[in-house]
């Protein structure tokens, strides 16, 4: 088997996991185009040689493989720097999320604590037929102290 | 220049891991009566600051993980526009600022017509002093950003600030996470956006627990993260206009 056989065999074979992985919705194509250019082009070199040797000349380079380590070494930078972009904007998104997270944990503590004091003021409270989980502090012991919310839906801030 | 009655000022308080000192903080500022409501952010602390702020009686912003002073502001200013806030104060949970000083930021707001008042450490009062490199390192900060806002500022890196609504509008949407971006490039922003930046002199204490960061070399890479913090800020393109984005 010569190398140039191997080389194809290979780079099919990273085309095919590609678009597997695309298929299946394992893989978002963004992701996808630098490992499928890079399975192309190697399939292309494969296929024919003298590619190589006639963009090496093109671009100045005198040992053909160098362009080709050079050309790999490229494609790896360019997919780092989007994962990092990626990654930014993920980590963008995360924080949006967790600020909404963090107000709406306030506004449901507000209504839970408004609902406790109607319900206390109404008297014994109808069974409640969805009863929320008892763990994680939702139904507090007690209202705080303070002056009532001071917003019409009553979810606002207390004053202080 | 009387204060606007009509104003609703929020106190922001970002906390981590601030059990210790924060409930003499939330006393001072209910003692020191300032007719503002207050916030509490807790950037994903593991000891019990979310408790000791509850029992004091004030709201808890909980995020679920730490995002560092920057996220934990933006939370608040979002918090301030959602809930119809003008004035938004940052007043730091380790008892370093005086919660009855909080009046003369909200006078200089008003006196100046600034968009965004600091509360200095080095303008005269106080007994605040850092020393060697760190300093240097302030010094020089301080010579930029002074620039960049167009008005003397003495100390960049004071987390005691008081900001307006249209400063609120714009960091609600625009307040950096990443590494002073709490202070060194939201000055660059709030610049850049056409905002007032202005500056009063404030005392500072020295924080009623934890641990401040010192040594030489930690102020050699402070100055150093710093400077890139400012370049970056100021090659970023210009915030969007106000208004847009998220509320």
């Amino acid at each position: 088997m010569s190398a140039y056989t191997f080389a194809l065999l290979l780079s099919v074979a990273t085309l095919a996991l590609m678009v597997n992985l695309l298929r299946t919705r394992r893989m978002r194509e963004k992701y996808a185009l630098w490992w499928a250019l890079l399975a192309v082009g190697v399939i292309l070199l494969a296929l024919n040689p003298r590619i190589l040797e006639w963009a090496a000349d093109v671009v100045g380079i005198v040992v053909p493989t160098n362009l080709l380590f050079f050309a790999s070494g490229f494609v790896l930078l360019a997919v780092c720097v989007q994962f990092s972009t990626e990654l930014s904007s993920l980590e963008e998104d995360r924080r949006v999320l967790c600020e909404e997270v963090a107000m709406v944990r306030l506004e449901l503590r507000h209504l839970t604590e408004r609902v406790a004091r109607q319900e206390a003021s109404a008297g014994a409270p109808e069974p409640d037929p969805h009863p929320l989980p008892a763990a994680g502090g939702l139904v507090p012991a007690a209202a705080p102290p303070g002056p009532p919310d001071d917003l019409p839906d009553g979810t606002g801030p207390a004053r202080t | 220049m009387p204060r606007d009655q009509r104003q609703r000022v929020l106190v922001v308080i970002p906390a981590w891991n601030e059990q210790d000192a924060l409930p003499g903080v939330l006393r001072e500022v209910a003692a020191s009566d300032l007719g503002a409501s207050v916030v509490v952010v807790n950037d994903g602390s593991t000891d019990d600051t979310t408790g000791v702020a509850r029992a004091a009686g004030v709201d808890v912003l909980e995020l679920p993980m730490n995002l560092g002073v920057g996220g934990a502001m933006r939370a608040g200013y979002r918090y301030a526009r959602r809930y119809g806030f003008d004035v938004v104060v940052q007043l730091d949970a380790d008892g370093q600022h005086d919660p009855r000083e909080v009046p003369l930021l909200l006078e200089a707001l008003d006196a100046t017509g600034a968009d965004l008042v600091i509360g200095a450490r080095f303008a005269g009062r106080g007994d605040y002093a850092a020393n060697g490199p760190r300093r240097w390192a302030m010094r020089a900060l301080s010579v930029l950003l002074s620039r960049v806002t167009r008005t003397p500022l003495t100390d960049t890196t004071s987390g005691f600030k008081a900001a307006g609504p249209r400063a609120v509008a714009l960091f609600a949407t625009n307040y950096p996470a990443e590494y002073l971006g709490d202070t060194v490039e939201s000055l660059v922003i709030a610049a850049r956006a056409g905002l007032r930046v202005r500056q009063v002199s404030v005392e500072m204490r020295p924080r009623a627990a934890g641990q401040p960061s010192h040594g030489p070399l930690k102020a050699a890479v402070f100055l150093v993260r710093a400077m890139v913090a400012l370049v970056m800020a100021l090659l970023r393109p210009k915030a969007a206009p106000l208004g847009g984005g998220l509320t």
